[in-house]
């Protein structure tokens, strides 16, 4: 009995048991179970979140590098800063310790390192084997052996450290089709790049390249540019790169310094070619080392006068990239200050003379008690003429300085200027006849009335007529004055008389190379009469001009006067200035 | 004429191997795995190709071309000239 007791309670405590175990099993295996599916599920999640974040973590990384890219590369072709743009801004994205570039040049490889965790020395030989084996690969040629210029930054290198690349990618550097190099990022740790993490990078550094590829095509049509400026220039203009190797020579210069027979002229050419007349080295080291500009007046190349311009050239970062030399001509402006000073002397000259005259005749007439009433009457007409003859000098240059300054006033009224040109006519009839000069006025009848002033436009025929017959001897004057369609009114004095050369009919309405001419002869003037009926025709918005078929060939000098004179035109033209 | 299997497996594997060194092995690798008929082991080497073969090339091309246009034809086409007999995939 209790055998049996004792085997059903064993019975009933083993189904306890097993009921229990199968229990906690299955409770314990259902529990597994959801923890798994709720891992996983959460595993899910987190998988798709992080890859949410990591595409928009790439897109702000893809603008804001190509930003940084437009921003900081600017104007410049430098390949070495987009290369920096890219690998300074990888920690935004990658986790690295070094981000390497290696560019093939002609006959060496730049290999630059920039570690961002230190690293031994040899993980950097070993990135650099790898980029030589890549680069190598992707030009066809063994560049494994070609010298390397190395230069390592950031952080300094651990030699004690044990590590090794672990992982590593490339980023081949391909501009306008030309393998320019390689980017290469490696870490010690281990498979940690991956093309979904890296992917964003092969689209930056294509799209670097073609931003660098449209940079230099612009930068390209900008020097062709000025290339042709340059060229078209009249001053002679050089520059030269920091070694001092000619990067432009234009034509004027070529023309200056008479290397037209060199194909490629150096440095040493010009310094030769300028020997005795100035030191360009010297100069070209004066403006180097002190960094601003360097002159020279006056220098004499050819029998010309040249100023000399040596400047600097900087970068947007301040260095010296070159030196540009420029040869200013300055032999017109040279001879217009001699010209000047040739004018201020004989208008002095001018005064001064019948001042002396006068001063002298008072002293005669004050000192001198004896003279008859008759000497006195010659001497004082004697004064009166040399007074004349200032008032005229001084208003004639009051003119001139007038229309130089802009300051002449004319008055024009409506009417005929064929009646002008008969009072005037008629008024050096008898001095032409007197030299046996036939003078002669034609008038067209469809000559329609015109505005000019009537003063200032009898003052120019006054002086073009009387230089007809001042330098006609025997022979004819004709004065037409006919209509130019719808334009105005064309008044031609033709004389047969001395006639001028090339040179002359040039200098004739320049105050400096005409003043004192008018002295010579038997009509006195200051020479001064043709700069000034040049200034009153321009008053009229009118032209003058003077022709002549050379020496002993007579002249002709025309004038034209608008319909429309000076108040009917806007703004009218008394503001005008007269160059001389 | 018909190009055996052998000889796609022997350009393919030069290919991906190439780029390898250029890209780097995991990008290089990660590449030549995306396509699905191929099978690649560890080394770049073309372990089975299971289409055809002429495809394969053409889609693996394309997706180095991708990441590296220039790098990727001038690679292909010098490998190309010691297969003549395999046609050009469009570069």
């Amino acid at each position: 009995m209790l055998v049996a007791a004792f085997f059903t309670t064993i019975c009933l405590l083993t189904a306890l048991l097993l009921y229990l175990s199968y229990t906690l099993f299955y409770e314990h295996h259902a529990k597994n179970s959801h923890i798994k599916d709720l891992y996983e599920d959460i595993s899910n999640r987190d998988q798709s979140q992080q890859n949410r974040e990591l595409q928009l973590k790439q897109k702000a990384y893809h603008a804001e590098v190509l930003k940084e890219l437009s921003e900081r590369i600017g104007y410049s072709l430098d390949v070495s800063k987009i290369i920096e743009v890219i690998t300074e801004s990888l920690k935004e994205i990658l986790e690295y310790s070094t981000a390497s570039y290696m560019i093939k040049e002609n006959n060496h490889i730049i290999f630059h390192s920039y570690v961002a965790k230190s690293v031994n020395h040899n993980f950097i030989k070993d990135t650099q084997l790898k980029m030589l084996s890549a680069l190598s690969i992707m030009l066809n040629t063994d560049i494994s052996t070609a010298y390397i210029e190395e230069a390592i930054s950031g952080t300094i290198l651990d030699n004690a450290a044990d590590n090794q690349v672990g992982s590593y990618f490339n980023l081949p550097l391909v501009i306008e089709d030309k393998i320019l190099g390689i980017i290469t990022i490696a870490s010690p740790s281990l498979n940690i790049y991956n093309l979904e993490r890296a992917k964003i990078l092969y689209i930056i550094t294509q799209e670097a390249a073609r931003h660098y590829e449209k940079l230099k095509l612009i930068l390209e049509e900008e020097r062709r540019k000025l290339n042709a400026m340059v060229a078209s220039m009249e001053d002679g203009v050089i520059m030269l790169d920091r070694s001092l190797r000619i990067i432009v020579f234009n034509p004027s210069a070529v023309k200056i310094l008479q290397l037209t027979n060199l194909a490629e002229p150096t440095i040493k050419d010009i310094t030769n070619s300028l020997q005795g007349i100035v030191d360009l080295r010297t100069k070209l080291d004066e403006a180097i080392r002190n960094e601003h500009v360097t002159e020279q007046e006056d220098i004499i190349i050819h029998n010309r006068a040249y100023h000399l311009l040596i400047t600097p050239v900087k970068d947007s970062r301040n260095e010296l990239t070159g030196t540009a030399i420029l040869l200013r001509d300055v032999t017109a402006e040279k001879e217009l200050i001699q010209m000047r000073d040739e004018f201020t002397a004989k208008v002095v000259h001018e005064l001064r003379a019948p001042l002396t005259t006068i001063r002298g005749t008072t002293d005669m007439i004050v000192n001198e008690s004896k003279l008859t009433e008759e000497v006195k009457k010659k001497l004082l007409l004697t004064m009166k003429e040399d007074s004349e003859h200032m008032l005229k000098l001084v208003g004639e240059i009051l003119d001139v300085a007038k229309i130089e300054a802009g300051k002449f006033q004319i008055e024009p009224t409506l009417g005929k200027i064929q009646d002008t040109v008969d009072k005037v006519v008629g008024k050096f009839s008898a001095q032409a006849t007197q030299k046996g000069i036939s003078m002669t006025a034609q008038y067209d009848p469809a000559t329609p009335e015109i505005k000019f002033d009537v003063i200032r436009i009898e003052q120019v025929l006054n002086n073009l007529i009387s230089n007809a017959i001042k330098y006609t001897d025997k022979g004819t004057i004709t004065i037409f004055v006919h209509p130019e369609a719808d334009k105005g009114v064309i008044i031609e004095i033709i004389d047969t008389g001395a006639g001028l050369n090339e040179e002359e009919v040039k200098g004739l309405f320049s105050k400096f190379k005409q003043f004192g001419k008018g002295k010579t002869g038997k009509v006195k003037g200051t020479g001064l009469g043709l700069v000034i009926a040049k200034g009153i025709i321009e008053s009229h918005l009118g032209k003058i001009e003077a022709s002549s078929k050379g020496p002993g060939r007579g002249s002709t000098f025309k004038f034209w006067l608008p319909l429309r004179g000076p108040q009917d035109m806007k703004g009218g033209n008394n503001g005008k200035n007269i160059t001389s | 004429m018909t190009i055996n299997q052998e000889t796609y497996q022997h350009l393919l594997t030069k290919l991906v191997q190439e780029q390898m060194i250029i890209l780097g092995p995991s990008i290089g690798l990660d590449i030549a795995r995306q396509i699905k008929n191929l099978r690649v082991d560890e080394n770049g080497n073309v372990l089975k190709i299971l289409s055809d073969p002429q495809q394969i090339l053409n889609d693996i091309n394309k997706l180095y071309i991708e990441i590296s246009p220039h790098t990727t034809r001038n690679t292909l086409l010098t490998l190309l000239t010691k297969y003549p007999d395999i046609q050009k995939p469009v570069l």
